[in-house]
């Protein structure tokens, strides 16, 4: 009993519709923004416009791919702390990015060949561990600035375009998050993406179909690796600076909360908890010394109320509402044939 | 010998925490991150039991196994409150959830104890040091190497030898043919949870002395245990053993012969073991293994 062709059709363009919606929505902001936001706030929105990327990035690992890693911010560091050490030279903008990218990949793919000896939770405190140990490494090396980190970052030019003024460098900001979000997004269409889902689900099974398993998780950790790299020079580039906090492991959990705030099953679910978990901690960090507690109290009720994410959201309530509706019910459990729910599930 | 001396008693106190983590690990298989919390909270409550003053040692380690029943109480409760909900979730949730966990345990440590470093004084007697062979060793350390020994032998005990310890050897082999034995696996989490958390808040109040209180404490020791329980193989606890002290001792004679490496030690343990037996030291790996 699937839904009647023009029912479905309609249901269709309701949801190109409101695509189409959020889609100028968030245009018009990113032009809005810069006018009506104040320098201050505008740092804010660029910090969370790498965050965008960095937590799309984690979900290409977490939602994708099922790699639960817990180093990510090794990446994001280095990203960081490689345009942090070329600023003082007079380079294009886009050779320290390009090199933010490679330096992160390159360790990503370093990290993946020696955690991939464990699976599983093994594997998410092997990185963990990793990551703090870059972390000690970088805050003991004298040239990385200790615990004070580097310091008066300037972006460089790009060509004759000068960076240093904020719009310009916001601007720039999001078309460097935009194509790297975009990247992602083409990734998540692709059948890389597929075969990752596949062995998220069934490594053993996936491995049976005569899928190098060990080579998609590698190939997905240096993507994802270089994108966090990518979102951490966005990062220093728009604060001016980098400390080792940019490598602790709070930093690895941050985007793992957006993405989970925001929902992982989706893909712009990482992208509204990265917005929503950075404004909510500047504002928590004005109000309270404390705001671990209210942090952990709200990823929390985040977890036993809402597990799929803020964007699950409507459909929940869509099922609360229809569970009241005295009009047509859903069929009982005990009705459902399996064939039925598996119609109903491909509809979608 | 006082590098020998110093590295078996912070390896004891590693191991503290990490049997705990393992115990938990290997019959729950939740990696918990609020592990620390509960230790930082341990040293918080032999610190609330104690004022802050100088006792005397038998009344000392009272007071210090109060506040690790405590502890475990509370473990029991969140058992209760958090954990039971997150069996049936993938494990990256659960390990959020244990996040989160540790995000409030640490928010309510500072908003009892405030963030001032708070410290707890070596009880009466122990603050001397003993004479072995010449060498004079801390008599707190020689405490802390014999409560480590005790909980050795009293775990290996209740695992081996009591029906508790078959039951528990056997959900975490297999969880559904141990409840279709009639095992009251649920139960079995519950106490397992509670004596692993138990040991966490031993370890703290053990700690209080030797560290100043601050609720960051909660992640000074949780990464060290995390390395200690993946060295030593999931799940085992002789491994544990086995890899905090070989972890103690490394840093110790590192601190005294190569100060600026001795911060690494954990990482050129775990480096070494990762390349030479991926399983652990005495892992089966079938935990590790078993989910990907």
């Amino acid at each position: 009993m699937s839904t009647p062709a023009p029912a479905r059709a309609r249901a269709l363009d309701r949801r190109r519709a409101g695509w189409a919606v959020v889609a100028v929505a968030v245009i018009a902001a990113v032009f809005v923004i810069p006018h009506i936001a104040s320098s201050s706030a505008l740092v804010i929105w660029q910090t969370a416009v790498a965050a965008i990327l960095f937590a799309t990035s984690v979900n290409l690992l977490f939602g994708t791919a099922g790699i639960p890693s817990f180093g990510q911010a090794a990446f994001y560091g280095a990203g960081a702390y490689t345009v942090g050490m070329t600023a003082a030279h007079s380079w294009n903008v886009l050779l320290a990015l390009g090199l933010a990218i490679a330096v992160s990949g390159a360790m990503a793919l370093a990290m993946s060949l020696f955690a991939w000896r464990t699976t599983g939770l093994a594997f998410a405190m092997l990185t963990l561990a990793i990551a703090q140990g870059i972390y000690t490494l970088v805050v003991e090396v004298s040239t990385f600035g200790g615990y004070n980190g580097l310091l008066g970052i300037v972006p460089p030019k790009l060509g004759p375009i000068d960076l240093v003024q904020p719009t310009t460098l916001w601007y720039f900001d999001v078309v460097c998050a935009g194509l790297g979000v975009g990247a992602l997004w083409l990734i998540s269409r692709s059948p890389f993406s597929l075969t990752l889902n596949a062995i998220r689900e069934d490594p053993v099974r996936t491995t049976f179909l005569g899928i190098n398993v060990r080579l998609y998780r590698v190939g997905a950790f240096v993507i994802a690796g270089a994108c966090a790299g990518l979102a951490g020079a966005l990062f220093a580039y728009s604060n001016g600076l980098v400390t080792p906090s940019e490598l602790s492991w709070n930093q690895s959990a941050t985007p793992i909360i957006m993405l989970l705030i925001g929902g992982t099953t989706y893909f712009w679910g990482p992208a509204v908890g990265a917005v929503f978990l950075t404004w909510f901690l500047h504002y928590l960090t004005n109000l309270t010394t404390n705001y671990l507690l209210y942090l952990g109290l709200i990823l929390m009720a985040v977890l036993v109320l809402l597990p799929h994410g803020l964007l699950s959201l409507p459909s929940v309530v869509r099922r609360l509402r229809s569970r009241d509706d005295p009009g047509p019910r859903e069929p009982e459990p005990e009705l459902q044939v399996p064939s039925l729910t598996a119609s109903q599930g491909g509809s979608r | 010998m006082i590098v020998v001396a110093t590295g078996l008693s912070d390896g004891m106190l590693i191991f503290l925490i990490a049997s705990g983590l393992t115990l938990v690990l290997g019959v729950m298989r939740v990696v918990n991150f609020a592990h620390g919390g509960f230790f930082m909270l341990g040293a918080y409550f032999a610190y609330a039991l104690l004022g802050g003053a100088v006792h005397s040692g038998g009344l000392f380690i009272v007071l210090v196994l109060g506040a690790a029943i405590l502890t475990g109480v509370l473990g029991l409760v969140s058992e209760r409150l958090v954990f039971r909900r997150m069996y049936d979730l993938p494990d990256v949730t659960s390990l959020l959830g244990t996040y989160a966990l540790l995000l409030i345990l640490e928010g309510l440590a500072q908003l009892i104890w405030g963030l001032d470093p708070k410290s707890q004084p070596e009880p009466k007697g122990l603050v001397s040091t003993i004479n072995f062979s010449g060498t004079p060793i801390p008599k707190y350390d020689v405490l802390i190497v014999v409560v480590g020994v005790a909980v050795v032998i009293g775990l290996q005990l209740l695992i081996k030898r009591t029906g508790f310890g078959r039951q528990v050897t056997a959900v975490a082999e297999d969880r559904y043919m141990a409840s279709l034995l009639g095992i009251n696996v649920p139960r079995v989490f519950s106490l397992t949870f509670g004596l692993g958390i138990a040991l966490a808040g031993l370890g703290g109040a053990l700690a209080g002395p030797t560290v100043s209180l601050v609720p960051d404490l909660a992640l000074t020791f949780i990464l060290e245990a995390f390395a200690v329980v993946i060295v030593g193989g999931f799940g085992s606890i002789m491994g544990s053993l086995v890899a905090a002290l070989l972890l103690g001792l490394l840093h110790s004679f590192l601190a005294v012969h190569a100060p600026s490496l001795a911060d690494f030690s954990l990482y050129f343990l775990m480096a070494a073991v990762l390349v030479l037996r991926p399983q652990g030291l005495l892992g089966s790996g079938t935990v590790s293994g078993a989910r990907a």
